[in-house]
């Protein structure tokens, strides 16, 4: 089933398709929300809230964009409400310094991945959003500034910076690592 | 050492983080949806009905006002008449609620 298919049958007032949907994107939805709320927050029932704000606007969905764009655009923006209601850190990436726990083997690859994880999760939320949306769900910059209305330039600026920073600890470690051998 | 760390980097960058959704979170979400939806529903008919019964006493008090002897003239029979015509009309008004609403979701899929 294509795109405009599903919409169509989702406002039809199909069950079978509305849930096809939300199984769809629930992955998309869980990134926007997870990298803008903190871990201790409810974050299912805030990607509840989300479709069900994507359900009442769905009729209003013109396919001027694609239709992940669109759900990541209303998961963002709702995540971000959300922060500034709740008052969740603004920090600056220069303010950042990293914590890192003892117990990652760098060797491993499968550690190596949950020690990069932990440091992303320590970037400023427009950091964590960004670099989200450009490498895990493979958006293009020009879907990055229609989902979070950054400028280009802010977006690249953003990934470039959050990518450096990650490097230079990430380096680091590693040359402990090998420094131990 | 550098090009390793990049390609370390953007390796754990496009894996995938952990996700936290219980189980049946899709379904959990259509109940929801229904629910919410049955509700609004049943507050849009509630809200008919005032503004129905709104307008009957607007109407009644603007009669009166304006054309105090019409009403006078008008016996039990005569009134029975005018209810289901009230109530023909009240059908007509959510109709054309439903078929605009349809039409307006068909422009938006269809351009």
């Amino acid at each position: 089933m294509d795109e405009k298919q599903l919409v169509q049958e989702v406002l039809s007032g199909s069950d079978v398709a509305l849930k096809q949907l939300i199984e769809k994107y629930e992955r998309l939805v869980a990134h926007m929300v997870g990298r803008v709320v903190p871990e201790h927050m409810d974050k299912e029932e805030i990607c509840q809230d989300v479709f069900i704000q994507v359900y009442k606007k769905l009729s209003g969905f013109n396919f001027e964009s694609k239709l992940s764009t669109w759900i990541a655009t209303i998961a963002y923006r709702m995540a971000v409400n959300f922060s500034k209601k709740k008052k969740l850190d603004q920090i600056d990436l220069d303010e950042v310094s990293f914590k890192v726990g003892e117990d990652f083997d760098t060797h491993e690859a499968n550690d190596m991945k949950l020690f990069v994880h932990s440091l992303v999760d320590q970037l400023p939320a427009n950091y964590r959003s960004v670099l989200t949306m450009f490498y895990l769900d493979g958006f293009s910059y020009p879907e990055i500034v229609e989902i979070t209305g950054m400028p280009e330039g802010t977006v690249k600026n953003y990934i470039h910076r959050a990518k450096s920073k990650l490097k230079s600890i990430v380096e680091k470690y590693s040359e402990k690592e090998i420094a131990l051998q | 050492m550098s090009g390793r760390v990049d390609e370390i980097i953007e390796k754990a960058l496009k894996s995938e983080p952990k996700l936290e959704f219980s189980e049946g979170f899709a379904d959990k979400v259509v109940r929801t949806i229904r629910k919410k939806e049955s509700q609004n529903q049943r507050k849009l008919y509630l809200w008919m009905a005032l503004g129905c019964l709104v307008m009957f006493a607007f109407g009644f008090a603007i009669m009166k006002t304006f054309v105090p002897g019409y009403l006078d003239g008008f016996s039990g029979d005569q009134f029975n008449k005018v209810i289901p015509l009230a109530v023909i009309i009240g059908l007509i008004v959510v109709f054309i609620q439903y078929l605009d609403q349809k039409l307006v979701k068909e422009k938006y899929l269809f351009g």
